[in-house]
């Protein structure tokens, strides 16, 4: 049997009078179908229910018939609807060593990303503290007032009080902190 | 506090923060490969990537703050926020508030992505390669220590991973899956506008 709605399009699209379920695709327009939705094909099968494979509640506590399952079938979105409290078996991933294995990667992750997180926190501060100790003794182009350099003695014996020697070619010293 | 540490803070809280963000930038980059291996998941690239990125913020301020704070160049604080409004170093300062206000902008939006959507956050964080070179550049033209021999190495080791990052990204392509199904999407999409 024709639906109307293809009668009036003129598209092949055919109701099985057993399942009530359209016997082409959803997207007939092949243009977007093609691009957009992977051929969905939601052609009605009928099959015997007590073949379907069930999916039983976790749960022994729901009333008995509501415990009975649903079946999950690609062919009937109403059978999805059906019973929707009863429907679903929840599982732990720890239930299959590979779940486990996962999981056990992901935490190992996990500690790795804290680790390295505050290690770069540490490592940033510490930087802070170094290189603007490396940046006070390498000012370019300032001298001290209060520095007695080797520069500045007529023995050429480098003083002790000497602060901090400059790095730069000039040979000028420069201060450390004041 | 006298006024040198607070000098001395504030370079080097502007290298560290340079070293901080050219890892974000390569983090970032490794994100978008989606780079993984049996003892990094992917996740770890972009967990990184973000907290590296907070932290730069964190030190970006306390290099703000302290060169603000210091008295020898009564900076004020208005230049940290707007560009090019300060007398001292208006150029070389103001580009670093502009690097200073890209971050913020992609910080911010990085923060807020549930709520602005996807491309939207997307076309907010491509500024992000804007914001290093800019941040490079005024380290060069405004820092003290520019031309000193460590900071030249660590701008330079800064710059060879980031372009490494860089160029490996754009040697690579996209390397999203269903990048080509996308594309012909949009085409058959526009066909049929047309029709």
């Amino acid at each position: 049997m024709a639906c109307a709605q293809c009668l009036a399009t003129g598209e092949n699209y055919v109701l099985r009078e057993d399942t009530s379920a359209p016997g082409g695709n959803r997207t007939p327009d092949l243009d977007v179908r093609t691009v957009l939705l992977y051929p969905l094909s939601y052609e009605g099968v009928w099959r015997d229910q007590e073949s379907l494979p069930r999916v039983t509640p976790l749960s022994p506590t729901l009333p008995p018939e509501r415990g009975q399952g649903v079946w999950f079938s690609a062919f009937s979105q109403g059978s999805h609807r059906v019973d929707q409290a009863a429907s679903v078996r929840v599982e732990t991933m720890e239930n299959t060593p590979n779940e486990a294995a996962r999981i056990k990667a992901r935490d190992a992750a996990f500690r790795m990303l804290n680790r390295l997180t505050a290690g770069v926190a540490f490592a940033a501060v510490a930087g802070v503290g170094l290189l603007g100790a490396v940046s006070a003794q390498t000012i370019p182009g300032v001298t001290s007032s209060s520095t007695t350099s080797s520069a500045t003695t007529s023995s050429g014996v480098q003083s002790s009080s000497t602060s901090v020697s400059s790095s730069s070619s000039s040979g000028v010293a420069v201060s450390g902190g004041s | 506090m006298t006024d040198t540490v607070l000098w001395y803070t504030t370079r080097g809280a502007g290298a560290v923060s340079l070293v901080l963000l050219s890892a974000v930038v390569v983090l970032g980059v490794l994100s978008s490969l989606r780079f993984q291996s049996e003892s990094w998941p992917r996740f770890l690239t972009t967990g990184l990537h973000r907290n590296v990125a907070l932290m730069t913020v964190v030190f970006l301020a306390l290099h703000i703050i302290t060169a603000v704070v210091d008295p020898f160049t009564h900076l004020g604080w208005l230049p940290a926020v707007i560009p090019f409004s300060s007398y001292y170093r208006t150029l070389w300062l103001g580009l670093g508030t502009v690097a200073l206000d890209l971050l913020l902008a992609i910080v911010v939006t990085s923060l807020l992505r549930e709520y602005i959507g996807p491309i939207a956050w997307r076309a907010i964080h491509w500024l992000a390669y804007g914001s290093w070179p800019i941040a490079v550049i005024h380290g060069f033209g405004t820092g003290t220590d520019a031309w000193s021999a460590w900071l030249l190495a660590l701008t330079a080791a800064c710059v060879v991973a980031v372009a490494i990052a860089v160029g490996y990204r754009i040697r690579t392509g996209s390397p999203d899956p269903l990048g080509s199904a996308r594309i012909a999407f949009r085409s058959a999409a526009n066909r049929r506008e047309d029709r």
